[in-house]
C-alpha cells in the first residue's frame, strides 16, 4: 500500500498533509514509519492502567499534537476528546474515550504496518 | 557569436557566484543562527528539525529542565528557543517564568508550539512573554517564515539598542572625560589625593540612589542620575581663582584668608554661569548651583548665602554632605585622613555642620558599603551601566 492509499483508508486527508511538510512524500513516509515507536502511546496506556492522570493527560495531549501535524484525523479526533476530559478531571466517564484512542490507534497502526517500505 | 560567449561566460561567473556564496554560508558557523528545540517526543523534534535543519543549527531538549540547563551552559548562542508547552518535569510556561527570572528572554526570543488552540492560553503564552505562538498542526513553511521574521525583528531591535547605547555611551564619556580633566586641574592645584573628585561622585551616586529608596519627595530622572555625579565633579571649580598661598597653605586659615576662600563657591557658580552658550543647559544650572550652594548647611549657618533646609538645591545637599564625607576620610594639606568610622562619627554628632536628617538617613544606611566602593571606584565604572539603564525605561516607557 502506498503512503496515500495508508491515508485514504484511515479517512485522513493526505493532500493537506503533504502541503503542511514541503510537498516531500519521502518526508511523511519517513515520519509515519517513525509513528510505531512513539512510546506515548504505550505512556497513556501504563497511566491510565494505574491512574495516573497527570501522566495521562501529558501523553493524551502529545498524542493529539502528534496526530494533528502527520493528519491522523481519527486519531486526532480520540485523542482531543480525551485530552480535554484529563484536563477537565472528569475521570469518572474515561473509559469510552480511552477505548476510542485505542480503536483509532490500532487501525492507524494496522495500515502503517502495509505501507511498502 | 562573441555575445553567446559573453552569455556563457557570465553564466559560469553566476553559478561559481553561487556555489561560493553557499560555501560561505556553510563554513561560516557563527553566521548560521542555532535553534534550541525543546519538545518532550521525539517525532514532533524530527518534524521540525526536517523543516528548519537546513537552514539553522538545531539544538535539543527534551523537556524543560533540559532547555533551562542547555540556556544556563549554551544560552549565548542561541538564537530562538522553539517551546512546546505540555510537557513532563517544566512545562512552557514555567520555561518562560524562568527565563524572565534569569532575564535571558531580553535576549533569546521564545515561540511556543503547541496543540492548544484556546484563546485564553495563546493570550497568556503573549503575556508571559513568547515573540509569537504556533499551533498545531503547522505549515512547514509558516513555521519556517515565523522563525525567521521573529529572529530578523529581534536582531533588528538589538542592533538599535546597542547602537544606541554605544552612541550615547560615547558622547556621554567624551563629555565625562572633559569634566574630569578640567577638575583634575583644579584638583591637582589644590594638591588634593587625585581621588577627592572620583570619591565624591560615587557617594553622590550613591546617596541619590539610597535617598531616592528611602523617600518619595525627589523623584530624580535616570538622566538626573547620571547628571549630579558629573555636577559634583565640578563643586571646587571656584577654587581656579583662589591664590595657591591660601589653598595649599598647610595651618589653620586667618579670618581674612577663610573670606577670600569662601568666595571659591561664587567663583565657581559665576564661572560656569558666564558661558552664554551653555547657562541654560540642565548640567551646567545644576553644576552652578552645586558650586554655589554646597557649603550651605540645612541649619542656614553655611555660606555664602546662608540658605535654609530645602531652600538649597537638593543636588548641592547631597553633594556638599558627599565632600565632607572625603575631605574627613582622606589627607588634606591642613590635616591627617580619618578612618571611616571616626568620619561617620564626626559626621553624624554634627561636628561638620547640620545635614538633611533624611541625607544623613542614607549615610547610616550606606556606612557598610562606602569604603569599599570607594576602593572599587574607577572613572570608568558603570558608565554603561547607566547608560543601558536609561535606554531600557526609555523603550519600556514607551
Amino acid at each position: 500500500m502506498t503512503i496515500r492509499e495508508m491515508y485514504e483508508a484511515t479517512g485522513a486527508d493526505y493532500d493537506d498533509v503533504l502541503a503542511r511538510l514541503m510537498g516531500k512524500e519521502e518526508l511523511v513516509k519517513r515520519l509515519v514509519l517513525k509513528y510505531d515507536k512513539d512510546p506515548n502511546y504505550d505512556k497513556l496506556k501504563n497511566a491510565i492502567s494505574i491512574n495516573s492522570y497527570q501522566d495521562a493527560f501529558e501523553a493524551a495531549h502529545t498524542i493529539k499534537g502528534l496526530a494533528a501535524n502527520l493528519g491522523f484525523a481519527r486519531l486526532y479526533t480520540a485523542s482531543a476528546a480525551l485530552t480535554e476530559k484529563l484536563r477537565a478531571q472528569a475521570y469518572e466517564d474515561l473509559a469510552p474515550l480511552f477505548e476510542d484512542v485505542c480503536r483509532a490507534q490500532e487501525e492507524l497502526l494496522e495500515k502503517i504496518e502495509a505501507v511498502d517500505d | 557569436m562573441e555575445s553567446v560567449e559573453k552569455e556563457a561566460d557570465r553564466e559560469v561567473n553566476r553559478e561559481d557566484n553561487q556555489n561560493t556564496g553557499r560555501k560561505d554560508n556553510r563554513d561560516a558557523g557563527s553566521d548560521r543562527k542555532k535553534i534550541l528545540i525543546t519538545d518532550d517526543s521525539e517525532l514532533n523534534r524530527t518534524i521540525l528539525i526536517n523543516i528548519l535543519g537546513d537552514d539553522y543549527d538545531v539544538v535539543e531538549a527534551t523537556n524543560g529542565e533540559e532547555a533551562i540547563a542547555i540556556l544556563k551552559d549554551q544560552g549565548d548562542t542561541i538564537d530562538l528557543l522553539l517551546l512546546d508547552y505540555v510537557m513532563p518535569k517544566m512545562d512552557g510556561f514555567q520555561v518562560l517564568n524562568e527565563m524572565s527570572r534569569f532575564r535571558w528572554k531580553v535576549d533569546i526570543p521564545v515561540i511556543i508550539i503547541s496543540a492548544e488552540n484556546d484563546q485564553s492560553f495563546i493570550v497568556k503564552a503573549y503575556e508571559l512573554g513568547a515573540s509569537d505562538y504556533i499551533t498545531r498542526p503547522f505549515n512547514s513553511i509558516l513555521v519556517r517564515h515565523r522563525v525567521e521574521s521573529i529572529m530578523r525583528l529581534h536582531l533588528n531591535e538589538k542592533k538599535m539598542v546597542d547602537l544606541a547605547v554605544s552612541q550615547i555611551t560615547e558622547k556621554h564619556q567624551n563629555n565625562s572625560m572633559m569634566v574630569h580633566i578640567l577638575s583634575g586641574i583644579v584638583e591637582f592645584r589644590n594638591g588634593e589625593s587625585g581621588r577627592h573628585i572620583l570619591n565624591v561622585q560615587t557617594i553622590t551616586e550613591m546617596l541619590v540612589r539610597e535617598f531616592m529608596r528611602i523617600s518619595d519627595q525627589y523623584r530624580f530622572s535616570e538622566e538626573e542620575i547620571v547628571m549630579i555625579p558629573t555636577a559634583a565633579a565640578l563643586h571646587d571649580i571656584g577654587k581656579i581663582s583662589i591664590p595657591s598661598s591660601i589653598l595649599n597653605k598647610p595651618g589653620a586659615l586667618t579670618h581674612a584668608e577663610f573670606t577670600v576662600m569662601k568666595a571659591h563657591t561664587t567663583e565657581g557658580y559665576t564661572m560656569l554661569r558666564s558661558i552664554k552658550t551653555y547657562r541654560d543647559k540642565p548640567l551646567i544650572q545644576m553644576a552652578s548651583g552645586v558650586c554655589r550652594w554646597h557649603h550651605e548647611r540645612f541649619n542656614g549657618k553655611g555660606y555664602p548665602d546662608g540658605l535654609v533646609g530645602d531652600d538649597i538645591p537638593i543636588a548641592a545637599q547631597i553633594v556638599s554632605l558627599a565632600d565632607v564625607y572625603d575631605a574627613l576620610s582622606s589627607e588634606r594639606c591642613y590635616k591627617k585622613a580619618y578612618s571611616h568610622e571616626l568620619t561617620m562619627r564626626m559626621i553624624l554628632k554634627g561636628e561638620c555642620g547640620v545635614f538633611n536628617p533624611l541625607l544623613i538617613e542614607c549615610l547610616k544606611n550606606l556606612a557598610n558599603v562606602i569604603p569599599e566602593r570607594l576602593r572599587d571606584a574607577s572613572p570608568e565604572r558603570a558608565y554603561k551601566e547607566d547608560i543601558q539603564r536609561i535606554i531600557e525605561n526609555t523603550l519600556r516607557s514607551e
